[in-house]
């Protein structure tokens, strides 16, 4: 602004330096000054020059959205109450653009309904920026009164113009009418093609898409047309062969193609196929190799996995998060906490939310308690925010370390909480033995009206199961099916037979299984089992073991309880005979395993 | 230390519940094998490295034994150290002879 005290003449005499002026302003403080002047040395009557403010700012990018309102502004004033002036779209349509593409595209419309009542005659750029603003909005209503604004008007046919609609109709979901004026184009281009095609396949209707494509003339034909067709195909298990036909006919391929085709053929776990395709790609990008790893990681074969990790060459946040997730999938927690380390250490990347969600719940299988407090430290160093899914992982990891006082800690801190965190923070409860307290969340959720979840009655379940409430567990039943309609699921009918069973009731259990609208799995008949076994109902406990096994299992658990009652009773002929069984089906007992976490180090016992 | 433990246990009146173990062997056999639980190598070897009076923290891949449990219910009252122990199922906090569970596990 010093320029102003300095200058030998003034800059506003002319329109240009002013406009620069305007354009160097770094807040609204100076804008407003400048504007100030403006007005009162007149010049802000001067028509070329609102003209040119207009023109230069209306589109101003959103660092300095001052300038926008600024050029809205001058318009308002000078252009649109001004009778008597030429009636010109040119500068409405700059003023409609910079709603239509910028933070607020409803106001593109009431602008449109001003012209229309200004009588300034409406441009095939003044319906595409309106039709822009309702694709945005999604309001399919308002855009068909364009559309038929449109119809009225001499530029109907403009080619530009009914793309532009098909974007809308199939942005809004209605494929119908995107069809129909498709149909009714007198031309098309690719671009018609290819959204109409787009559009299909993002709806899962990949027929149809196919249909098109084969209707579409070759020439019309490119890039985009053939990688939305194999992306749509690859996505299904019976399209895979389709989409590699298609992959095989197309006359140039981009990373997008080859991308795609890995993608689907690893979706469906031909994992071969895919990495056929990798070998003898020209280029690979991160992409490409974070679909690679994560396939590895989804069969279990971590190591592959991690080799091709190693040889990636420039790796990125998701090739990390890829990896980690792989391991924590496959159960190697520590290496995916190695792996985390490194990202930080040698590629010098800053971990994202998911990184962190991947490494919590690895810390959460291993239950180190101090790596749990360094992860915590380190997130809220970094302040990254709790009220997602971070929050709910943290409360997550620090119940299955032991802590449930550093979970309430953190469940207490954050300020939005969701069901998601409420969940978390009652199945700690629940795992801590510490039913009284679950419950009273559930409570506490009922009287905040917050709309609980099937997930949140299984933790309350298995809470008053691990603390033998019986009664708070049959109210929480009663409570979930009558108020507020949620169907139970196998995991509360087990945690009900639980409760049932431990406090006795096994008649009562027995006939809630048998009530069971869907089919009882083996966990819960398993969970019986234990229950007869522990109130000494050998009985009935022989019987559904026996019912478990011929079922074919291969489940250690079931085989062990069995011996277990036998033994209990003396009766090692029958043990000696379920072992055989065992080693006969090769199914062998779990081995007990028990780890201490001591000055960082962990130590680990075996026993067969 | 395994040995110190047993002998302290059975001072108290502890009396092995060799029904925990499914194995047809003779008794003295089956309360070796109860010995050597791995939940009771890690309280053993938690017992020697850490300072006197501190809580421990065990971790278990499976259901601790009804044995086990009783057990460590006794250790916790003879050392005077609370002890935290995360099974398959749930978490059981040792403290001075009682089990958080309440002998639901």
């Amino acid at each position: 602004m010093l320029v102003f005290a300095h200058s030998h003449h003034h800059p506003w005499s002319s329109i240009s330096p002013t406009i620069h002026l305007l354009g160097t302003c770094k807040t609204s403080h100076d804008l407003n000054k400048l504007h100030a002047r403006l007005i009162t040395t007149g010049l802000i009557k001067n028509p070329d020059l609102t003209t040119r403010i207009v023109l230069a700012f209306a589109s101003a990018s959103s660092r300095r959205p001052f300038l926008a309102e600024f050029a809205r502004c001058v318009f308002h004033e000078h252009h649109v109450s001004s009778s008597g002036e030429v009636k010109d779209p040119f500068l409405w349509n700059a003023v409609i653009k910079s709603h239509s593409h910028g933070v607020d595209p409803i106001k593109a419309l009431f602008l449109l309904c001003l012209m229309l009542e200004s009588g300034v005659p409406v441009d095939k750029f003044s319906i595409s920026l309106a039709l822009k603003a309702c694709s945005r909005l999604g309001y399919v209503k308002e855009g068909m009164q364009i559309h038929g604004l449109l119809i009225k008007s001499r530029t109907w046919s403009d080619l530009f113009l009914q793309n532009c609609l098909i974007g809308l109709y199939i942005k809004c979901g209605f494929l119908g009418f995107a069809r129909q004026v498709f149909d009714r184009m007198p031309e098309r281009d690719s671009v018609s093609y290819n959204s109409m095609i787009d559009g299909y396949v993002k709806c899962g209707l990949v027929e149809s898409a196919g249909e098109l494509f084969d209707l579409m003339p070759r020439e019309k034909r490119n890039l985009i047309t053939w990688n939305s067709m194999i992306g749509g195909y690859a996505q299904r298990a019976d399209g895979v062969d389709v989409a590699e036909k298609l992959f095989d006919e197309m006359p140039e391929k981009d990373l997008i193609s080859w991308n795609s085709m890995i993608g689907g053929y690893v979706k469906h776990g031909r994992i071969e196929d895919a990495k056929g395709l990798f070998n003898v790609m020209p280029r690979r990008d991160v992409v490409t190799w974070a679909i690679m790893i994560d396939g590895y990681g989804k069969l279990g074969l971590v190591h592959v996995a991690k080799t091709l990790f190693d040889q990636m060459p420039h790796r990125d946040v998701v090739a990390y998060n890829s990896m980690m997730s792989g391991y924590v999938q496959n159960r190697y927690h520590m290496e995916a906490l190695e792996v985390f380390n490194h990202m930080e250490k040698e590629s010098h990347l800053t971990p994202d939310e998911t990184s962190l969600v991947i490494v919590l719940s690895a810390i959460a299988q291993l239950g180190r308690l101090s790596k749990a407090i360094d992860m915590h430290l380190y997130i809220v160093e970094r302040q990254f925010p709790l009220s997602g899914k971070l929050g709910v992982a943290l409360i997550d990891m620090y119940s299955k370390c032991g802590s449930i006082q550093h979970a309430m800690r953190v469940f207490d801190g954050i300020e939005s909480k969701s069901i998601d965190h409420w969940n978390a923070m009652i199945g700690g409860l629940a795992v801590h033995g510490l039913g009284e307290s679950a419950f009273d969340m559930l409570l506490q959720i009922e009287r905040r009206s917050i709309k609980p979840d099937h997930i949140t009655f299984v933790g309350v379940l298995n809470a008053c199961s691990h603390s033998g409430l019986v009664k708070e567990g049959l109210l929480c039943f009663e409570l979930m099916r009558r108020k507020h309609k949620i169907e139970p699921r196998l995991q509360h009918y087990g945690c009900m037979v639980d409760i049932l069973a431990r406090s006795g009731s096994i008649k009562l259990a027995k006939n809630l299984i048998e009530g069971m609208p869907i089919e009882p799995n083996d966990v819960i008949w398993r969970t019986f089992l234990t229950a007869c076994s522990h109130h000494k109902e050998f009985e009935t406990g022989e019987l559904v073991a026996k019912h478990l096994i011929l079922q074919g299992g291969y489940n250690p658990s079931s085989y062990v309880l069995l011996s277990n009652m036998y033994a209990s009773n003396g009766m090692w002929k029958d043990v000696r005979r379920v072992r055989t069984m065992m080693k006969e089906k090769k199914i062998e007992k779990i081995p007990g395993c028990s780890w201490i976490e001591l000055d960082g180090r962990v130590h680990e016992f075996l026993c067969r | 230390m395994v040995r110190k433990m047993s002998e302290r246990i059975k001072s108290c009146g502890y009396v092995p519940d060799t029904n925990a173990v499914l194995q047809d062997l003779e008794e003295t056999e089956k309360e070796e094998s109860l010995e050597v639980h791995s939940e009771r190598l890690a309280i053993a070897y938690g017992l020697i490295s850490t300072k006197p009076g501190s809580p421990l923290r065990i971790f278990k891949n499976l259901r601790v034994c009804s044995d086990c449990h009783t057990v460590t219910k006794l250790i916790s009252k003879i050392t005077g150290r609370k002890i935290v122990m995360r099974d398959r199922n749930r978490f059981h906090h040792f403290v001075d002879g009682s089990c958080s569970c309440g002998g639901f596990w």
